[in-house]
């Protein structure tokens, strides 16, 4: 297919826009040290601004297209919307932190925004190599990321594990692209879902299927893969740790789908079982890990693993023996939408916490929080609440639409253990809420004044929270979303049936 | 304007206190006392348009004061709301006793007390709401969005082992829920996708699903009531929480288990309550006699009031179970008898621990002589909870007994000599705390009913004795739901075992 310029213009100008701001964002070094911080953050929120408004324009208006490494569809173009709206708010709200850090380092921004983009990129791909790229992108920025505390340990150490650990599932995902390869000799999703393998290549199509699968799995840190993910998120800086549980969650999701996508009609690989049996080990493991934990951001990293447990339960039921149910994407990117806002709130309120230079650790650092911060207080009691899955929030509504899915496809047992599970969470995410309303405090907590902009933000993502769990009526854009193309030049016609 | 209002009266009853509420908050906070009047206010405000309900009530039965909006066509969840005989009067007990408590919390609470008044009101909307939802998943949102504030209250202003009550109080009566979730989505499936609780009562299921789908609901609706054995959370919460807290948790939110009984558990599933009938039927005596028990040797009298709950509730279970005219009539009246006086009882201990700061039965002995006044109202009210002949209590229980005595006979028996022992406790507490000498001498300068507290004590006393030497007023509303309901069951036991005369 050829590439006119016109049409790399008029499709990829939103990822046009990342790139340049992320290169835009290098150039930031040449300036004095006192205005580096504040050119960085205003680029980097103007590059996302941008693109996530040029993706969301797209999503609505524009029709498919795809093209040899990129697509541009409404499922691709809603994540990196997404995935845009996640590296904003980030931005946003991690300036003051930066600010106060002993190296307030720009970086930080400029790795943002690559991260952004490896992860625009790995959900508008249907060709395995650009999906690997993209994932390499979004993970060394974030390896980087991790470790950008330079002076303290933990950071260090969380950002060599992550390293050494996402490499392993980089090559996971790299030998079953080549494997995936060998058996089809394509490397086009499409032609691997329409192929016609002989048949004593077919247990190397399945070794490759699941390694691909595995790799995921490693990716949204799901059982038995997520060890590394309780120290990453507990070394990590605060803001790097919100951005990591929401964006590589939705990004790796979106990657998962379309290559499930792929994989579906074969029945060598059992999808919907390895689906289910991960799913169900981790939300039961991850949720009842979480309770012991003692510090803020262990606890938000079991729960990151319980919802990545709840998302994969989603994504089981898009799976009926060799039919893949593009209907039933909905709960999922719901769930994403819903999960991703709720995690960066309580990570922003998590980021406000984390003054002075000094990481929010132990739980006992909230105490009191109520009495002398009381917005603050309420805002992170509500994101957690809604976590939790209390009605009348989205946290709720997106886990009743979830479980109601998968009661209607028939897994009663894994919704039910799902939906008791998810119950059993409620006890760590009252935990703070307990230290913060319940408990006096002893020590003043110095925090710096919000500007603003990051007040308004977050009303808004609190006014977010109640109007989507409410106003559930908006649900019905998500039916133009889920058509995804694979296996024909043409845009996939537009699913309207919507239950 | 009027003909909206008159449309939407009901919707207004239950989102005025949560109006109220978020109002509350923009007042600064300094200005307490634009606070405590506005929250008298706007709950004074719903007892009226409550009042306007009962008013307006007509004889013909069935649901009133309906509204129905499309809420989610996708997700085939609707706004319906209505009253019929069974949740009308819960309303005005609920419209009923918030102003009492936020008019008592003038003189309790001191600090926080935006907050405290700002849940408060959220918790009046997440109970009216309950008892008029008429479709399951708005239900549903009001069941479980009611546990917050009540969580907070417990929480923020209770007593000493507070954090230990909120928490399990709150994760208890969820994993109930959840349970009931999972029923709610199968049935909607089954349904069509509707949420509509007149569409699942037209659904037929086999025995068997229907005994799964029943517990799911029991269980949820038993932790709430509360039944033996899933009353442990009850002592812990209702001790712990401030005055107001245990009002409303005793008066209110119990009613809400009973209440899902009658109006989601017993109507749909009814060959699964055949089948379960005798479990339940056990478990309400068990929870009569060992409620009682369990009260008498309390030393906080907190924690016998609450367990005096578990009791009365029992007899609440037992009527309903009877499934005859009276047996069902005279459990939902219990329900607001027991509203009435256990409400009345927790806000006169809140009264005496006010002035006293202590509510172990040992510190006190013979107060009547130093409060007359609180001595005659505890009395009254006490009265009323072991039911004598002329309080509301009386007509609660003979009621529940004599409508079960004719198909339940034995747990009747036992019931009944289980009143001796609601006597035992209520009487050997009066005695303790009230009559014999003045055993504390620092409670010799406590003093006696304040106007405020007189004016919140006055429209339960009335309460007692109207409801108990009047009720006709009150039962025939109840009356016009009972029997739809028994019509319905009754068709079912007749198809199953042939002809049988409640």
């Amino acid at each position: 297919m050829n590439l006119h310029l016109y049409t790399i213009l008029r499709e990829g100008w939103p990822l046009l826009t990342l790139t340049g701001a992320a290169l835009l964002s290098l150039l930031t070094a040449i300036l004095p040290k006192t205005h580096r911080l504040c050119v960085t953050t205003s680029v980097a929120a103007l590059g996302l601004a941008i693109a996530a408004g040029g993706y969301f324009f797209q999503w609505s208006f524009e029709p498919s297209w795809s093209g040899t490494f990129l697509v541009g569809d409404p499922f691709g173009r809603f994540l990196c919307f997404l995935v845009c709206l996640i590296g904003l708010v980030t931005t946003a709200v991690s300036y003051q932190y930066w600010k106060e850090q002993r190296e307030p380092l720009p970086e930080f921004f400029l790795l943002i925004l690559f991260s952004v983009l490896g992860m625009a990129i790995l959900v508008s791909t249907t060709h395995l190599l650009v999906l690997v790229l993209g994932l390499e992108v979004m993970s060394l920025a974030l390896y980087v990321l991790v470790g950008l505390r330079r002076l303290d340990r933990q950071s260090s150490e969380a950002a060599f594990k992550y390293f050494l650990l996402g490499s392993v599932a980089t090559a996971f995902l790299l030998f079953g692209v080549s494997l995936l390869y060998g058996a089809v000799g394509s490397i086009e999703l499409r032609a691997i879902a329409e192929a016609n393998v002989p048949s004593d290549l077919l247990p190397i199509l399945k070794v490759g299927g699941l390694l691909v699968l595995f790799a995921f799995i490693f990716k949204v840190a799901a059982v038995p893969f997520h060890f590394w993910a309780p120290d990453v998120y507990d070394g990590a800086p605060v803001p790097v740790t919100g951005f990591m549980a929401a964006g590589v969650k939705v990004a790796a999701f979106g990657a998962l789908i379309r290559v499930i996508q792929a994989l579906v009609p074969w029945e060598t690989i059992p999808l919907q079982k390895i689906l289910l049996v991960v799913s169900l080990a981790t939300m039961v493991l991850g949720n009842l890990t979480a309770l012991r934990q003692r510090s803020l951001k262990r606890i938000m990293a079991y729960s990151s693993i319980s919802h990545a447990g709840y998302l994969l339960l989603g994504t089981a039921t898009l799976v009926s023996g060799t039919q893949f149910l593009p209907g039933n994407l909905a709960a999922i990117l719901f769930y994403l939408v819903s999960y991703s806002l709720l995690t960066l709130g309580a990570f922003a309120v998590l980021t406000a916490l984390s003054s002075e230079g000094r990481e929010i650790g132990d739980l006992a650092d909230l105490d009191g929080l109520s009495e002398q911060h009381p917005y603050l207080a309420a805002l992170l009691g509500i994101f957690l609440i809604s976590l939790a899955g209390i009605p009348p929030t989205v946290g709720f509504l997106a886990k009743y639409y979830l479980f109601s899915q998968a009661m209607a496809m028939g897994f009663y047992l894994y919704a039910a253990i799902g939906i008791l599970a998810s119950a059993v969470s409620l006890y760590y995410y009252l935990g703070p809420i307990v230290r913060m309303y319940f408990r006096a405090s002893e020590k003043a907590f110095a925090l710096p004044v919000f500007g603003w902009g990051t007040q308004a933000l977050l009303a808004l993502m609190v006014a977010g929270v109640f109007y989507l769990g409410l106003m559930p009526s908006y649900l019905k854009v998500f039916p133009q979303t889920i058509s995804i193309i694979i296996g024909s030049e043409k845009p996939a016609p537009y699913v309207e049936e919507f239950r | 304007m009027m003909p909206w209002m008159e449309q939407h009266v009901l919707s207004l009853t239950i989102f005025l206190p949560l109006a109220g509420a978020i109002v509350l908050l923009l007042v600064p906070a300094p200005w307490v006392r634009a606070v405590r009047w506005g929250s008298l206010a706007v709950s004074m405000l719903t007892f009226a348009l409550a009042l306007h309900l009962a008013f307006h009530f007509q004889e013909k039965g069935g649901y009133q004061f309906v509204e129905e909006h499309l809420w989610s066509p996708s997700l085939g969840i609707r706004y319906l709301v209505a009253v019929d005989g069974f949740s009308l009067w819960l309303v005005v007990l609920t419209a009923l006793l918030v102003p009492i408590t936020v008019l008592y919390s003038w003189g309790s609470v001191q600090k926080r007390q935006r907050t405290y008044y700002f849940f408060l009101l959220t918790l009046e909307s997440g109970m009216l709401g309950a008892f008029c939802a008429l479709d399951v998943f708005l239900f549903y949102i009001f069941w479980e969005g009611m546990l917050i504030p009540m969580y907070f209250l417990i929480g923020i202003y209770g007593s000493e082992r507070r954090i230990y009550a909120a928490v399990k109080f709150f994760l208890f009566t969820m994993v109930g829920s959840v349970l009931m979730l999972l029923g709610m989505i199968y049935l909607y499936y089954q349904a069509g996708q509707s949420f509509l609780l007149e569409s699942w009562m037209s659904l037929s299921l086999d025995p068997k699903t229907q005994l799964i789908l029943f517990i799911a609901f029991a269980l949820s609706f038993a932790i709430k009531v509360p039944m033996f054995p899933l009353h442990t959370w009850l002592p812990d919460a209702h001790t712990e929480a401030p005055t107001a807290g245990s009002v409303i948790l005793a008066g209110v939110l119990l009613k809400m288990g009973t209440y899902g009984f009658v109006r989601f558990a017993m109507p749909l599933f009814p060959e699964a309550l055949e089948a379960a009938r005798p479990v339940l039927v056990a478990l309400a005596v068990i929870g009569i006699v060992y409620g009682a028990l369990v009260a008498m040797v309390q030393k906080d009298m907190k924690r016998l009031v609450a367990y005096s709950s578990v009791s009365h509730l029992g007899f609440v279970m037992l009527g309903l179970m009877a499934l005859t005219p009276q047996g069902v009539t005279g459990a939902v009246y219990q329900m607001l008898n027991h509203g009435v006086s256990t409400g009345g009882l927790f806000l006169l201990v809140g009264m005496i621990y006010d002035r006293t700061h202590t509510r172990k039965i040992e510190d006190y002995g013979g107060i009547a002589k130093l409060v007359p006044a609180f001595s005659f109202c505890f009395l009254l009210v006490a009265l009323s909870s072991m039911a004598l002949p002329g309080t509301n209590g009386f007509v609660g229980e003979f009621l529940i007994l004599s409508g079960s005595f004719r198909v339940l006979p034995n747990a009747t028996f036992l019931a009944t000599t289980a009143v001796i022992f609601g006597a035992v406790y209520l009487l050997w507490l009066i005695e303790r705390v009230f009559f014999g000498p003045v055993k504390n001498p620092a409670l010799s300068s406590i003093s006696d009913l304040k106007v405020r507290e007189w004016l919140c004590l006055v429209p339960l006393l009335i309460l007692i004795v109207w409801m108990g030497v009047k009720p006709n007023l009150f039962l025939s509303r109840i009356d016009l739901a009972t029997h739809p309901l028994l019509n319905r069951l009754q068709s079912y036991r007749v198809t199953q075992q042939g002809s049988e005369q409640p």
